[in-house]
């Protein structure tokens, strides 16, 4: 790990400390929610990650289309990875969180649907891109990173285009004063902070050891390519 | 097959050609019945007026009318509103923890012959305002 990402993970973790007893204690319980409105601190930085990571993917994905970076193409796979990981724990806590407000574990509204959409586009790209093996498979997979992109605007304005159980957005709002109590607002920004960096140091780490397993040339997942270099193989360098 | 930076079950090429014909059948799967059911999560009481016939089942939203919950053990009722219609809904038994007068509720549940919602499920529509709770003065 470099001097670099070790200064990110200490940041991240210090400031995940640092956020737990005001997530915890210091911000108040909502007024008509209670305790459950505490996992706002999980879900809303878990999302706003995922939003990140698939910024990240869009960002390589594009880098990787113009000048056929290997280390793009990796950071782009780290970053997807995170970002469906990330997805997964939205809507895990998501749920847990309507089961106890909202007196459901599970609503197929436009939020829910355009969430698990946007996770399945990123699954399609990772499976894809673990697929393909010349260098057109990889600008394939690649506009895919591009344009699954799209998802996440989808999701976010889901609860402004169409008419959902989850409520309007708070923060990321037209509002000067965000409704929200002051120090519930620092507690999300802090826990907002914490896995921004988190999520920052994980892809590139994650990314690292892709691109190490890739230049070491030991990946040959399937045991039918023979041992000998190919043409494919080749393209795939 | 000692790439360590993938595991092996999901670096095997039939599991991944099967994750990715899953996920395309899920989202095509998501794209039909968004197509077939439309992206609203509920109607409001303006749009259930002269669209929904009695025996209809209906998804209705709204804001529960303040002063309007009736609780019993047999039955309570309450009024959804949208500022504009009103809509009397019934329920079996006590209502849900979840309705709070004032603030939203979706109900499933059956239109009946005098323009009650018989509803088997509610659930609450919190608003997107975060606040304490108000200070007890002594």
């Amino acid at each position: 790990m470099s001097a670099g990402q070790q200064k990110l993970l200490a940041a991240g973790l210090i400031v995940c400390v640092l956020t737990l007893p005001f997530a915890l204690f210091i911000a108040p319980a909502d007024a008509v929610q209670g305790e459950a409105q505490r996992l706002m601190y999980l879900h809303v930085p878990a999302a706003w990650s995922a939003f990140l990571c698939f910024g990240a993917v869009l960002v390589a994905s594009l880098r990787h289309l113009f000048i056929r970076s290997e280390r793009a193409w990796a950071v782009a796979r780290a970053a997807a990875e995170a970002g469906v990981l990330l997805t997964a724990l939205t809507l895990l806590t998501g749920s847990i969180w309507g089961a106890l407000t909202w007196g459901t574990w599970w609503a197929w509204d436009a939020r829910v649907i355009t969430t698990v959409a946007m996770g399945l586009v990123y699954v399609v790209y990772l499976t894809l891109s673990g697929l393909v093996r010349t260098s057109r498979g990889r600008q394939s997979a690649s506009v895919i990173g591009v344009v699954g992109f799209l998802t996440v605007p989808l999701v976010h304005f889901s609860v402004l285009w169409w008419r959902t159980l989850h409520q309007p957005p708070t923060i990321l709002a037209p509002s000067l004063s965000p409704p929200i109590d002051p120090l519930m607002g620092v507690a999300l920004a802090a826990a907002v902070l914490g896995f921004t960096l988190l999520t920052a140091w994980a892809v590139g780490y994650r990314a690292v050891t892709l691109r190490e397993a890739a230049t070491r040339g030991v990946p040959l997942p399937e045991p039918k390519l023979p041992s000998t270099t190919t043409g494919g193989e080749l393209l795939r360098r | 097959m000692t790439d360590r930076a993938r595991p092996s079950w999901i670096t095997s090429r039939t599991a991944r050609l099967g994750l990715l014909l899953a996920a395309c059948a899920g989202l095509a799967g998501l794209g039909v019945a968004a197509a077939d059911d439309g992206m609203s999560y509920f109607r409001t009481p303006s749009e259930l007026v002269g669209t929904t016939q009695p025996g209809d089942s209906v998804r209705l939203g709204g804001m529960v009318m303040p002063g309007s919950v009736v609780e019993t053990v047999e039955e309570s009722t309450m009024t959804l509103t949208d500022g504009a219609t009103d809509v009397t809904v019934s329920y079996p038994g006590r209502l849900p923890d979840v309705v709070r007068e004032g603030e939203g509720a979706v109900v499933d549940g059956t239109l009946s012959e005098d323009g009650v919602v018989a509803a088997d499920q509610i659930v609450l529509r919190h608003s997107n305002e975060y606040r304490a709770p108000a200070e007890v003065t002594p």
